[in-house]
């Protein structure tokens, strides 16, 4: 599924599969990530994302049912981490990755863009940091 | 640092701030939808040189802080496999509990499969402690053997018993007192659990110590294998 979100009163659900992405001006590192998450979601294991900046939103998840606990875990993991890292003396935070028993979330802050990408546990992370901040 | 759920510190380094364990508590408790993705097991928080990482271990957390320019190899050792075992040894004394043995690696297997290789040796390493004094009211705990699985088939083969060694089945009735069972629960190293009717081992050949002969029905059932370690315990009523 395919949420976009052009601001906190208009969210639409789309169903196509390539989805077209219209962002505010100006925010071509939105539209980079959008197209960048787009190619990993084809990776094998990769079982969705969610992208976030002030203004839009993309929810590209396969089970529909969990993208309000899926958008929840996501909010808390960004937030833990933000508050947690400076307590351990680490600077800018490059990426959080949660794992649970069958799958984990990698997270990521790049500007005032948040992702968080959805993946089966044996999905290689490190990889996908690597392409994200490419 | 290890460290419980409810904020009990069990150990930490010099320099580690109550502060500090206070407010990773407070934020891992607030990770509160980890249920969609199988609860929370571990979280790690990078930045350019540094990485810090929560492990869950058994009822406690662990965290540690390294930095990424080591050999990550070494730490995922240290982090994932030596600290987890030595704190699951530290809480956890019961080694027949599947507490234990459920979370073991497949190199961990391998490693413990190893160290007991030798046939001659005796194969009930990890027999807990028996009771020296003659029957008390309450029975003793049942001693926990290794055996090495083998397979056994045939059409007068009943699928439903294995057969062990007798006098590892003598010493369990001498520690019950001749008190009867009829069933042995059969665990692996990754945790499952059968209990099946047992038999002793019909020829004494030389290598039989430490081997348990399985039919295939129970193998499949245990998702076992030949050569695999398995823990079995006699199941006293």
């Amino acid at each position: 599924m395919l949420m976009k979100q052009q601001s906190a009163a208009e969210t639409q659900c789309l169903s196509d599969s390539a989805p077209t992405i219209t962002v505010g001006i100006g925010n071509s590192v939105f539209t980079n990530l959008a197209g960048t998450l787009s190619e990993i979601r084809k990776l094998k294991g990769v079982l969705g994302y969610i992208l976030r900046s002030k203004t839009a939103a993309i929810i590209d998840l396969t089970q529909r049912e969990v993208v309000v606990e899926y958008a929840m875990l996501s909010s808390q993991i960004h937030d833990c981490s933000r508050i947690v890292a400076p307590q351990f003396n680490l600077a800018d935070v490059e990426s959080s990755l949660v794992e649970g028993k069958t799958l984990k979330v990698l997270c990521m802050d790049i500007g005032e863009n948040r992702i968080s990408v959805f993946m089966d546990k044996t999905c290689a992370h490190a990889w996908i940091v690597k392409r994200i901040l490419l | 640092m290890v460290f419980k759920p409810n904020g009990e510190t069990i150990a930490a380094t010099e320099g580690t701030t109550p502060e500090q364990i206070e407010t990773l508590i407070a934020q891992l408790n607030s990770i509160t939808h980890a249920d969609c993705i199988g609860g929370l097991e571990n979280l790690t928080i990078q930045d350019v040189n540094t990485q810090f990482s929560v492990r869950s271990v058994s009822d406690v957390y662990l965290a540690t802080v390294s930095s990424r320019s080591v050999n990550q190899k070494a730490v995922e050792s240290l982090t994932k496999i030596v600290a987890p075992m030595v704190i699951r040894l530290a809480f956890n004394s019961d080694i027949s509990s599947p507490q234990n043995t459920q979370p073991l690696t497949d190199k961990e297997a391998v490693d413990a499969e190893a160290a007991i290789s030798p046939p001659a040796e005796e194969p009930e390493a990890n027999a807990l402690p028996q009771p020296e004094a003659p029957p008390e009211p309450s029975l003793p705990k049942p001693p926990v053997t290794q055996f090495m699985v083998e397979r056994i088939g045939g059409i007068l083969v009943p699928s439903d018993t294995v057969r062990m060694d007798s006098e590892v089945i003598l010493k369990w009735h001498d520690l019950y007192g001749g008190k009867q069972f009829t069933l042995v629960s059969i665990e692996t190293l990754e945790g499952k659990t059968v209990c099946c009717k047992y038999k002793p081992l019909k020829e004494a050949k030389p290598n039989a110590k430490g081997v348990i002969q399985v039919p295939e029905k129970i193998i499949q059932a245990l998702d076992s294998g030949v050569g695999k370690l398995v823990m079995v315990k006699p199941v006293i009523d």
